[in-house]
């Protein structure tokens, strides 16, 4: 009976195995190949310019070094976030990740890294760009990207010239006054917004650079945030007030998958705050191009300073079995030859000092110029914890206080509080 | 019936056409939209139909996306979870009806409690389960935590114990052995609730979401339904590429949902009014 | 092979049910009941993964859950969606299966329940997809309503038709399930209670109220029980059409706890509020079923 039931019960658990054995060859996990090769797994973002940037780097490399092979993986953004966290909890993580910066603190707190073998380099990066790579004096990766979210804004210039108003804008008040004037509202809803910056990003940074171009700060010195200090208060005040009082945009795209770099480019904002990443999104997705990126003014008369987190770059898992070849692509990636080649690729303001000051730089990406000369006002956004929950904080406050349902006192207390209480978890 | 009813008889067939036709309105804008182009849907003028129909939506999903590869991942788990199931709730449903045994109402008891837990108390240990036995981006990772349903063995035991017990005592005095007379004599009996079993088995199979969300990562390895909201994401833009692969995944769904619609049916009432 | 006294098991007979119990009791406790526990266990630990150190903190997962305004919206959201979904989807579908099951035709009647089944068998997250497109700015309804001359809406974008719409998509795509078992609960209830109340003279209506409501009983209460706990425990429109925004509207409990486990890695956390559910989906049912039979049985 025993045979029979076994008969039975065989098949099933065979066919099972051989799920798992057909699978477990290309998951995370590195394996060297037969041939003596090292396999190294580099996960990244699926953005399409990184994707192609990437490559072209892993082939430069895999022809100069015959045996190391990169097999590169990509997934949304939203998802890689989610796929990290899982991987390197599951101490199964991928050898190279292309990392967002902010992140890299997590990872690095709890041992999950492996640290550079040296860190000459560092003298090479802005401080902005290396800041969330740095832990307990230790460099756990390099940035390929200064991440500048808003110190920039997509302008379409026609619609300046269509009412006749001065281009460009100089300074807070010429925004706003040409945002006014290009707002079209039709049966009592905006058609097309003078001045956009309804994207989680762009208000947080432009409320963090608000904060310090009135020469505050948002850090308490016992690692906390304040962000309810006068300056904090007045920085929420006017850009709720874009919405209430100027009018120059609304709600409707807060948290929508469409988000208001897209709307500009399909030309129903005038003005919309974004990175620069967002230029090369709109020649190659929405092919248009009669749009020009220009400088944000400062909200006071101080130079317009401003927050940056750390952009992408790459860290090597700890868990890596080819720790070394593995810091040696990263390393390799670094030069300021292939950091410029990704840069371009992937129009991105450059983290290392010397490509950025590369003339060549320039003269290969134009509209980069307003990103380039910013640089030396930025500043490390700080040890931020859980980056996610920080921005949905703030944004969730942004959008209740601009829909009218709390004050600005208060909205702004709930996010204090909220964020606070997540940096004490994330001690 | 009488003639007075026939005016108020057209209306209700009038109302319901158009409930219908209202039911089938997101497949028709699926498939229209399917066939409009990227420089028609990032226009601000928006248009019902196509001004120029092109196929160039799913020309690139079958280029750009491993698309046979989640059809096949899909249809692997699905199979293997189904045919596990039925296997475990047959086999447990003829012992939990037909035994008497220590510990047995607490077993069954047991597991007809977890069949009120939601999903979200389960989900986050056994993502540590799963992870801990290293089948994160695995589709064993699907398969193994489905293989025993206690609805198929709620269901299974309740239509056995209405299986007449002269039947497996005349098998017994054959000389049967028990596994021989569980295979011949009590899963004939069975076969409507295990084709009914197994029809929503698969079809739990492979509609989830939540599940495979969690444990998947890889394009490679994913299901139907996840590779398609994924690749939504990645083609937010253009939805015309999302609807031709929505396209693709919901015509063999129907299809087939269209051949074995009576056993569909059947199924559903079997089980669900037990 | 001789019986020795009455119920109990021959050695064959033992062997066999240890044997075919055995690994169907092994793979449920791995995979239900050790999760269960393990669950309970989590609620009262600080459980990150990605840390090392995961501390004991007693019942202060849930004292943060009486404070945290995300979690206490989700949780009203959640009575949100249920108490106009599930009215909606009875109605709805009660109305739909004595419709159909009025048509005198066969082939009709049955083309009717095959289109308004057909969704059910579609995977809802592809549903989801289509009808975040149709609910765009650019999408099929704003088309529509354009071409009545009527304004666009931002279905998805606004917070008050946000939950609406994902309430109109979830009614589209599980009305057929309902329906189904109403038209079979309808099919068996015998005509001559129908033909004895034509005589008694008692009109349509009448006959609903005091035949096919309390004869249909049973089967509502089944669907309104299953109803209410498939849709406490919704997620895959809800995650994909909208990701709980704008503002939160709609963001329920089952995609809170989802992005507090696997978005921001509290596990503990996200344990805690699974736990809310659970009681919830328990209170509720047990209520249904009281209520249900002491409302019922005559």
């Amino acid at each position: 009976m025993i045979k029979r039931f076994a008969r039975l019960f065989v098949p099933f658990l065979i066919s099972g195995l051989v799920i798992v054995g057909c699978n477990s060859n290309s998951g995370g996990e590195p394996n060297g190949s037969s041939d003596g090769k090292v396999k190294l797994v580099w996960w990244s973002s699926d953005n399409a310019a990184f994707e192609g940037a990437n490559k072209k780097l892993i082939e430069k490399y895999q022809a100069a070094h015959g045996n190391v092979e990169i097999d590169l993986q990509t997934f949304p953004y939203d998802a890689l976030i989610q796929k990290l966290k899982a991987a390197f909890a599951s101490k199964n993580p991928p050898d190279i990740v292309q990392m967002f910066g902010t992140w890299v603190t997590e990872y690095a707190k709890n041992g999950l890294l492996e640290p550079a073998p040296d860190d000459a380099f560092k003298s090479e990066l802005y401080d902005a760009a290396l800041g969330a790579y740095l832990y307990n004096g230790k460099v756990y990766g390099i940035p390929n990207e200064y991440n500048i979210e808003n110190d920039g804004v997509l302008v379409h210039k026609k619609m300046f010239d269509d009412a006749g108003i001065a281009y460009p804008p100089k300074t807070w008040d010429e925004v706003i006054g040409a945002a006014k004037r290009l707002t079209v509202t039709e049966n009592g809803a905006i058609k097309i917004r003078g001045l956009d910056m309804t994207s989680s990003d762009s208000t947080n940074f432009m409320f963090l650079a608000m904060i310090l171009q009135q020469g505050a700060k948002y850090w308490t010195d016992d690692g906390h945030v304040n962000l309810t200090s006068p300056e904090a208060m007045k920085a929420m005040t006017a850009l709720t007030d874009l919405l209430t009082k100027e009018k120059v945009s609304d709600l409707t795209l807060a948290g929508s998958t469409e988000e208001p770099y897209m709307v500009f480019f399909k030309g129903a904002s005038a003005m919309t705050t974004a990175g620069p990443w967002t230029i090369s999104e709109g020649k190659d997705t929405f092919q248009v191009s009669d749009f020009e990126y220009i400088p944000f003014p400062s909200f006071t008369s101080q130079p317009p300073y401003f927050a940056a987190e750390s952009g992408w770059g790459e860290v090597v898992a700890k868990k890596s079995k080819h720790a070394k070849e593995a810091w040696e692509f990263v390393r390799f990636m670094a030069e300021p030859e292939n950091a410029k080649a990704w840069n371009v690729q992937t129009f991105t303001v450059p983290a290392n000092k010397k490509v950025a000051e590369d003339p060549e730089f320039v003269q290969e990406v134009p509209a980069m110029k307003t990103s380039l000369e910013a640089l030396q006002y930025g500043q490390w956004i700080g040890p931020v914890g859980d980056r996610d929950y920080w921005f949905k904080a703030v944004f969730d406050q942004f959008t209740s206080i601009g829909a009218g349902k709390i004050s600005v006192e208060d909205g702004l207390k709930k996010a204090q509080d909220a964020i606070n209480q997540m940096l004490d978890r994330n001690q | 019936m009488s003639k007075k009813s026939n005016i108020p008889y057209v209306i209700l067939c009038l109302v319901l056409a158009f409930g219908a036709l209202l039911m089938c309105l997101p497949y028709l804008w699926m498939v229209i939209s399917s066939l409009k182009s990227n420089l028609e849907i990032i226009s601000m003028q928006p248009k019902m139909l196509p001004e120029s129909p092109t196929f160039s939506g799913y020309e690139k999903v079958l280029t750009d996306a491993p698309f046979m590869r989640w059809f096949f991942n899909s249809l692997v788990t699905s199979v293997c979870i189904t045919v596990g199931t039925l296997f475990t709730s047959a086999l447990a449903g003829y012992v939990f009806a037909k035994f008497r045994f220590f510990g047995k109402s607490v077993m069954f008891i047991a597991i007809l409690a977890t069949m009120m837990v939601p999903f979200q108390v389960v989900m986050i240990p056994t993502y540590l389960i799963i992870t801990k036995l290293n089948l994160v981006n695995n589709l064993s990772a699907i398969v193994l935590p489905s293989l025993v349903s206690a609805f198929g063995v709620f269901l299974c035991k309740q239509f056995i114990e209405g299986i007449p017990k002269d039947l497996s005592e005349a098998g017994r005095i054959d000389g049967a052995g028990e596994f021989r007379l569980f295979r011949s004599l009590i899963v004939p009996q069975i076969t409507p609730v295990l084709s009914a079993l197994g029809i929503f088995t698969f079809m739990a199979a492979w509609n989830n979401y939540l599940w495979p969300l969690i444990v998947l990562n890889e394009q490679n390895k994913m299901t139907v339904p996840l590779a398609l909201v994924f690749f939504n994401s990645r083609h937010a833009v253009n939805y015309n590429v999302v609807m031709s692969a929505a396209v693709l995944i919901m015509i063999p769904v129907i299809a087939v949902f269209l051949i074995f619609q009576r056993h569909f049916i059947k199924g559903l009432t079997i089980s669900g009014l037990k | 092979m001789s019986r020795t006294r009455k119920g109990a098991l021959t050695r064959a007979e033992t062997r066999f049910a240890v044997f075919s119990l055995t690994p169907v009791m092994l793979l449920f406790g791995l995979f239900s009941l050790i999760p269960i526990v393990w669950g309970i266990v989590l609620m009262f630990y600080e459980y990150n993964p990605l840390n090392l150190h995961s501390p004991f903190i007693g019942m202060d997962n849930f004292r943060r859950l009486l404070h945290d305004e995300v979690f206490l919206k989700s949780f009203r959201n959640t009575f949100r969606f249920v108490a106009i979904a599930i009215p909606a989807n009875i109605v709805l579908t009660l109305s739909i299966a004595i419709g159909i099951n009025q048509i005198r035709s066969r082939l009709w009647k049955n083309t009717f329940r095959t289109l308004f089944f057909l969704p059910v068998v579609a995977p809802i997250a592809g549903s989801a997809v289509v009808w975040t497109t149709m609910f765009n700015k650019d999408g099929m309804i704003n088309i529509m309503l354009n071409m009545f001359g009527l304004q666009s809406v931002n279905w998805l974008g606004d917070p008050v038709t946000a939950m609406l719409s994902i309430i109109l998509m979830t009614l589209w795509a599980d009305i057929g399930y309902n329906i189904v078992i109403f038209m079979t609960g309808l099919d068996a209830i015998p005509d001559v209670f129908y033909e004895a109340a034509r005589l008694d003279g008692a009109s349509g209506l009448k006959a609903f109220r005091h035949i096919t409501l309390p004869l249909l009983s049973r089967t509502s209460l089944f669907v309104l029980i299953m109803t209410t706990i498939s849709y406490l425990q919704m997620f895959p429109q809800f995650k994909i059409m909208t990701n709980g925004e704008p503002r939160n509207e709609t963001r329920v409990m089952a995609l809170d706890i989802f992005d507090n486990a696997f978005t921001y890695m509290n596990m503990g956390y996200a344990s805690a509020m699974a736990f809310v559910l659970l009681l919830i989906v328990l209170i509720i049912t047990v209520l249904q079923i009281r209520l249900g039979r002491s409302g019922w049985e005559y």
